[in-house]
């Protein structure tokens, strides 16, 4: 179950090493998306599972434990918020092909997970919001995918993209305005 | 959009965000003068329409409490709420080793206070509650805020209900898991501890299908009048449970008695238990089915039947969804129909003592059913009665309560039942070992060194109790033994070892006596006073009673592997060990071992391989010693256990393994981690941690790395002081290392004065003639030549008592001599002793120690004295390779 050379490229990770994250993002990929795939393609009863749990499931399967600092973990929910924005979107592409026409209604975005399975046009909508997001304001657009793809509370995406909880707040706040306005629904 | 642009609107936003809002308008006229555009974008971003604003739910992550610290431990997210607070996960972030774990943060309002001085009381018991099954209450406090909090493992998974329907579990598979559920709480009921809210919320499923139940004991803790064991009032009174408290209880899951504010007992859980089990098979439960008004709800638990399982099935849907579970329909109603409803519904009765007596017999009555046995559903038995006199005895049910009543109770029974029932009594005697176990598990959990408030009482309570069971059980042998047997044993647990003997040497005279068959209790009792006289050190009696037992064991079970015969086995092995038979012992252990693991005992087998490795070790085997103790370990880490102090024994008894093997850089993380756990759980003073610092002081110590060596021994030395006492053995040999460490170091007032004191509280024929050694070397060196001498020969004196005259420590001894003699010029005197001593402790301690490069300095320094350049150049020469 536990992968050490995950673990091992986690903590040079977080000691600095160059390179290393190339070297996680295809590995954690076949990880994630083989639990990311239990819970969207078994039909579940409830709905309850999130991003966030799914994220953590990764990394309790992946990692071994008590070899991980505070700093490797938060490294850890940074690359997997990475990885997690590329399965689900991949499989909302998939899914949103195969039925024609998402719901165009202006609802919440709760939850990348939930969103995927049930309003992958949504979730389709908001990746190509975020690289056009990207374009202008990367932080910020770092800021959505940490948070909404992987999780991350405010404190861990300060941590992961070194800058202070005030800045990640502020910029998630304009984003999440910007990509409401950018998602609009084309005025009919 | 362009990155300036966008920054220029994100500056001001910012700004006028912070402003008040009656002067940003002011704000963005003059800023924005120019451009009414940007104008309009930031005032969009200013005043966004409210749904944009929840756009992205983030509240969840944006709590003020995530991330920040409680103890050693970070909140990273919450798990859930509830009526009585909220959970969170947390992590450890010290750096000490990555531990994740719920903490409980109970809801502002609740009166803290008696919440806390609750738990400072439940503490040990709670504490005590080890089981695969059962996630561990480790710790519990209040938070600078005041509010109290508890430290629990951390557990992912499924609640059961949820988890048998997303693996589609047939009746027979969730029978079986209802059964672990079952071991759990009869565990914890066994440890007095009464869960009093279970339901599927509370009963977790991990993925790899485990079972661990949450919150055991936090119920009391937190209510205790909705409630309880028995309440703390030593009057008897039992408070009525107040309205109020029971609306933070899940409705559908109170049992009556809950409802009626009347006591909680072992049977409220039975109750709780049948209600999950109806849910699990049916998908809903008994009376929540189609209304959720609380009135009604409790109206139904108080005063309706449930309808039976194999009824209810056909009335709702969830029972019938095949994704869920592959029977349905009338094939479901069939399966369920008979012993499934008996059992399910015998469990659900309103009166408290008209359900099974014990979880015991609701999980066996499983069991039949599983086996296709009759169920006993209806038969009132002996465990029953027992536990309706339990309930009964308006007492405290504290350690001391229960004893009284246990030990009292069964001399009643027995008394009476005799008297009427003469033939029954002697058939139900052997189940008397069920509540033999209870009160035998009861002091065994509890460590000894921590129960002393309680143990006076207790014993008192059992002194009384044997009295009466010589009084009023004569002329019942069988009876009479049992319980003899029994509360020996926990004299035994309780360290009073001369009150445990003349009641386990009666037990076993009586059982001797008795006509028939050797049976399995005489097994048990003649294994019992076994251990006592291992412990007592009288190795040759301990040696013949567990042959004795063996024998009774193979006459009881024949050759079929038992866990009661690989016991034996084991305690064979450790008389074996004990009188330095280590060939012997090894062999016992094998035979143990290969028994343990044909039963899938993991604890058992666990405890075996340490003991076998141990053994090796001994032996002399340390690179044989490892893979053992890593089995140990590996089989405490598959049953989830990594916080106990078995498994820190058994961490730091690897690290040894390494250590003496030289392989110091694989001891390093075994001891770092076994020191991790100890202080985990013993906080800072504890003689485990002293063991653990002293250990992987040691260990630097080893590898040269003195600063931290030198703090760690500080700290044992402080720690052992505090523990032991400042004279104590264990704290001599702290100092004895420290005056090593400074010895090294060439610190020779510092290493004297520690060696000094040690010695002087050295009493024992090893360590007094080994620490004198070691001031006789440390005295030459340091030009105090007499006092060297004298010490030398003193302690050579000793040592040869103890060891061959080619021992290392003699040959240590021998080198201070002729350092002596160098540096009074007797060169020919020091040439002999140290060539004699060279290859010796070069074989011995490695040719990079400590020892051997200290030698060579010898060497080196005498060749010089004595005009032989050349051996001293090449001596030289092999101090720097």
């Amino acid at each position: 179950m536990a992968t050490p050379s995950i673990t091992q490229l986690l903590i040079d990770l977080g000691a600095g090493e160059a390179g290393v994250a190339e070297q996680l993002v295809p590995l954690l990929y076949q990880d994630l998306r083989n639990i990311a795939h239990n819970h969207l393609y078994r039909e579940r009863k409830d709905h309850t599972f999130s991003t966030t749990a799914l994220v953590h499931e990764a990394y309790l399967k992946v990692v071994e434990l008590d070899r991980m600092t505070w700093k490797s973990r938060t490294q850890f929910f940074a690359v997997a918020s990475q990885v997690m924005r590329r399965i689900l979107v991949d499989y909302a592409r998939k899914r949103h092909a195969e039925k024609r026409g998402g719901t165009r209604e202006r609802v919440p975005l709760t939850d990348a997970l939930v969103m995927a399975e049930t309003r992958a046009a949504d979730l389709v909508a908001l990746d190509d919001a975020l690289d056009r997001l990207s374009r202008f304001d990367p932080r910020a657009a770092q800021i959505v995918e940490h948070r909404f793809f992987g999780g991350l509370n405010v404190e861990e995406t300060a941590a992961v993209l070194q800058v202070s909880p005030t800045t990640v707040k502020r910029d998630w706040r304009m984003a999440k305005l910007w990509l409401y306005e950018a998602m609009a629904p084309p005025a009919d | 959009m362009t990155p300036a642009r966008w920054q220029q609107i994100k500056t001001l936003v910012s700004q006028a965000l912070d402003l008040p809002e009656d002067a940003r308008d002011a704000f963005l006229d003059q800023q924005c003068a120019t451009d009414p555009d940007l104008r309009r974008q930031v005032q969009a971003f200013l005043y966004p329409a409210p749904d944009a604003e929840a756009f992205l739910a983030d509240d969840a992550v944006d709590d003020p409490l995530l991330g920040t610290h409680i103890g050693p431990y970070r909140l990273t997210r919450e798990l859930g709420r509830g009526g009585m607070g909220r959970v969170f996960y947390a992590e450890r972030d010290d750096g000490v080793f990555a531990q994740h774990v719920a903490i409980k943060l109970v809801k502002r309002g609740m009166d803290s206070d008696e919440i806390l001085r609750r738990f400072r009381y439940e503490r040990q018991i709670l504490a005590a509650l080890e089981h695969p099954n059962i996630a561990r209450l480790y710790d519990g406090g209040r938070t600078e805020a005041g509010q109290p909090y508890f430290v629990m493992e951390y557990v992912e998974g499924l609640p059961i209900t949820d988890y048998c329907d997303a693996h589609r579990l047939s009746v027979d598979d969730r029978l079986a898991l209802f059964r672990t559920v079952c071991e759990a709480v009869e565990h914890a009921h066994r440890n007095l501890v009464v869960h009093r809210d279970l339901k599927p919320g509370n009963i977790l499923v991990t993925e790899g299908g485990q079972v661990k139940l949450l919150d055991f004991g936090i119920a009391k803790l937190t209510h205790p009048e909705t409630s309880g064991l028995l309440t703390d009032d030593p009057a008897g009174v039992t408070m009525p449970a107040t309205r109020t408290d029971l609306r933070l209880m899940t409705p559908e899951y109170a049992a009556p008695e809950q409802l009626r504010g009347e006591p909680v007992t072992t049977a409220t859980d039975v109750y709780q238990l049948g209600i999950v089990l109806y849910e699990l098979l049916t998908g809903h439960r008994p009376f929540a089915t189609d209304t959720e008004v609380r009135a009604e709800i409790e109206r139904r638990i108080l005063h309706t039947d449930p309808v039976r399982p194999s009824r209810a099935v056909l009335a709702h849907a969830t029972s019938d969804d095949p994704t869920t579970r592959p029977e349905t329909g009338e094939h479901l109603r069939r399966r369920l129909q008979g012993d499934v409803d008996t059992i399910v519904l015998q469990a659900l009765r309103k009166e408290a003592d008209r359900r099974y007596g014990s979880v015991v017999a609701l999980s066996e009555d499983v069991q039949r059913h599983l086996t296709g046995l009759p169920v006993a559903a209806r038969s009132a038995g002996w465990t029953y009665r027992l536990g309706k006199f339990v309930r009964r005895q308006r007492v405290p049910v504290t350690l001391a309560a229960v004893m009284i009543v246990v030990v009292a109770g069964l001399v009643l029974y027995y008394t009476a039942e005799l008297t009427h029932e003469r033939d029954v009594a002697r058939l139900e005697a052997a189940k008397a070992s069920q509540v033999t176990d209870f009160m035998v598990d009861l002091f065994h959990l509890n460590d000894p060194n921590q129960a002393q408030g309680d143990t006076l009482t207790v014993r008192e309570a059992m002194d009384r109790g044997v009295a009466r069971i010589e009084a009023e059980l004569q002329g019942q042998p069988e009876i009479q033994a049992t319980l003899l047997h029994a509360v020996g044993t926990v004299y035994h647990y309780l360290y009073l070892f001369d009150r445990a003997e003349p009641l386990l040497v009666r037990a076993l005279a009586l059982r001797e006596g008795l006509p028939g068959v050797p049976h399995e209790a005489l097994g048990n009792t003649q294994s019992a006073l076994g251990i006592l006289k291992l412990d007592q050190s009288d190795y040759a009696t301990a040696d013949s009673l567990q042959h004795a037992a063996l024998a009774t064991y193979r006459t009881a079970f024949g050759d079929r592997p038992h866990v009661r015969v690989a016991e034996v086995l084991k305690e064979l092995g450790r008389v074996a060990y004990y009188q330095g038979d280590y060939e012997v012992s090894k062999q016992w252990t094998l035979a143990a071992i290969n028994m343990g693991s044909q039963l899938g005992d993991a604890n058992l087998t666990s405890v075996l391989n340490n003991d076998l490795a141990t053994t090796l070790m001994s032996l002399g085997d340390l690179e044989a010693a490892v893979p053992y103790f890593e089995a140990a370990i590996a089989l405490r880490h598959a049953q989830g256990d990594t916080l106990h102090t078995e498994v820190a024994a058994m961490y730091s008894n690897l690290g040894h393994a390494f250590r003496l093997q030289q392989r110091y850089e694989e001891a390093l993380p075994w001891f770092t981690r076994s020191l991790g756990i100890s202080r985990h759980l013993h906080g800072e003073e504890h003689a485990d941690v002293g063991l653990g610092t002293m250990s992987l002081g040691a260990l630097y110590h080893n590898l040269g790395r003195y600063a931290e060596a030198d703090t760690l021994y500080r700290e044992t030395q402080r720690i052992y002081a505090r523990v032991f006492g400042p004279e104590d053995f264990n704290t001599a040999i702290c100092l004895f290392n420290r005056g090593r460490l400074a010895y090294e170091q060439a610190q020779y007032a510092a290493a004297e004065q520690h060696f000094r004191t040690a010695q002087r509280l050295f009493a024992d024929e090893f360590w007094r003639p080994y620490s004198t050694v070691w001031l006789g070397n440390l005295l030459v060196d340091d030009g105090q030549l007499e006092a060297a001498r004298r010490q030398l020969e003193a302690g050579l004196a000793g040592l040869s008592t103890l060891f061959p005259a080619d021992d290392w420590r003699i040959a240590f001894g021998r080198e201070g001599l002729a350092a002596y003699h160098l540096a009074r010029g007797a060169h020919a005197e020091a040439e002999a002793l140290l060539l004699e001593a060279y290859p010796i402790i070069r074989a011995s301690r490695g040719a990079d120690s400590w020892y051997t490069r200290h030698l060579l300095t010898r060497l080196v320094a005498l060749y010089e004295a004595w005009g032989n350049p050349a051996e001293a150049a090449h001596y030289r020469a092999l101090l720097t390779s």
